[in-house]
């Protein structure tokens, strides 16, 4: 099944076979929550992103010409999915960080999982600074920051993404830059 | 140069999004500046730290059944999509197609009208005898000088003048508002001098109104 190429697929999808998408989430559904991840900083809207991420891209699977990769196509409608949910967020009042999941490590990822959870538990502290520091960008600074850092685009690739000039960009990114400096200080000392 | 500037370079340093000049200027100072060099290693250290940080998973459960919630949701969207009298992702998908059909229908449409209509769409319009006949009732069969003599009013309608063997031994006409181009095609009209036509309405020449004569 896995030699099987992408483009076998979507055309079973389009033509009816809706199963046949459940073998391109499955190979695909980590990486998009992991996109999600990056923007929302939180599991349980990350899931529900890449739900709706997923959802559009079966909505949209007949438009699909395939002049270019369906990952490549699927990681657009991600990227753009995620860049509408800084935006929404930035309107909503500001949600507090969760952190009501189940103590025990089944819901951590099996890479996770592995390590040791006292470990884990330490970085926790950590991880949560430095979520809800990049939380606090502005919507576009937290953009430019998370395809740069995260899925490491090129700074000319930004801007066509969030239809902005490079020099704002790079503005941007400095000011992110600048501000977790600030924020986390206290970590990197 | 002043650790300042260099200090707002240093993000930019990291990024490796400097021009060549300025990231020899930035290299050089930071060889001679201990503060500068300590705020690129803070820099350093929290790009560091922030690409570090794990992605935290749902639960094992809730992970493994991602494809069975998304089932259900794409289920819910095909029934709604079923039971939608407009279905605009079904009619967005086949825009062209509509398009296509449109097009063929006015095409049908308009070649009927030509051929068993009394609408001319494929050839010059105005052939009509009644236009004729207008421009025959207004100047009936007058010499074209006492025509002229003869209207010496502020506004006439004349009707269509266009194709007027009665008007086409006049030396040229100043159409004012027209289409030059189309005062040309008229071979009847090139030679009027004496007419002026203020105004016609939107490019029809059979309903002209005389507003001044020269």
């Amino acid at each position: 099944m896995k030699d099987v190429p992408d483009r076998v697929f979507v055309q079973k999808v389009t033509s009816g076979d809706t199963e046949a998408f459940g073998e391109l989430v499955r190979r695909y559904h980590k990486r998009i929550y992991e996109l999600a991840y990056r923007f929302s900083r939180h599991p349980e809207e990350a899931y529900d992103l890449s739900q709706e991420i997923f959802l559009k891209a079966f909505n949209a699977l007949e438009r699909f010409r395939g002049s270019s990769g369906f990952y490549t196509w699927l990681y657009k409608i991600g990227q753009n999915t995620c860049i509408d949910y800084t935006r929404r967020k930035s309107t909503w009042s500001e949600l507090p960080f969760i952190n009501d999941f189940p103590s025990d490590d089944s819901w951590l990822h099996p890479s996770t999982a592995h390590g040791s959870t006292t470990k884990f538990l330490e970085n926790k502290e950590l991880s949560h600074e430095i979520n809800s520091a990049i939380d606090q960008l502005s919507p576009r600074q937290k953009q430019v920051f998370v395809l740069r850092h995260y899925e490491g685009l090129a700074l000319r690739d930004i801007a066509d993404v969030l239809d902005l000039k490079v020099g704002s960009v790079k503005a941007h990114l400095f000011n992110a830059i600048r501000k977790l400096r600030v924020r986390l200080t206290p970590y990197i000392q | 140069m002043k650790c300042g500037w260099v200090e707002n370079l240093i993000p930019e340093y990291f990024e490796g999004i400097l021009d060549q000049y300025q990231l020899d200027l930035v290299t050089q100072h930071l060889e001679n500046c201990g503060d500068c060099k300590l705020e690129l290693d803070a820099i350093d250290r929290l790009l560091d730290l922030v690409d570090n940080v794990e992605v935290e998973y749902p639960s094992a459960m809730k992970w493994n059944g991602f494809w069975g919630d998304l089932r259900r949701k794409i289920a819910l969207v095909q029934v709604d999509q079923r039971s939608s009298f407009l279905n605009l992702g079904w009619y967005y998908s086949n825009i062209w197609k509509f398009a296509g059909i449109g097009c063929m229908l006015l095409l049908a449409v308009l070649l009927c009208l030509q051929l068993f209509g009394n609408v001319s769409f494929l050839m010059y319009p105005y052939r009509d005898t009644e236009d004729f006949r207008a421009v025959n009732q207004f100047f009936g069969e007058i010499p074209i000088v006492q025509i002229l003599e003869q209207i010496n009013f502020e506004e006439q309608e004349i009707g269509f003048v266009w194709e007027s063997d009665l008007v086409s031994n006049l030396e040229s006409v100043d159409l004012h508002n027209s289409f030059p181009d189309t005062v040309a095609e008229s071979w009847y009209l090139t030679d009027l001098t004496e007419l002026d036509f203020l105004a016609y309405p939107s490019g029809n020449l059979d309903n002209v109104v005389l507003t001044s004569m020269k």
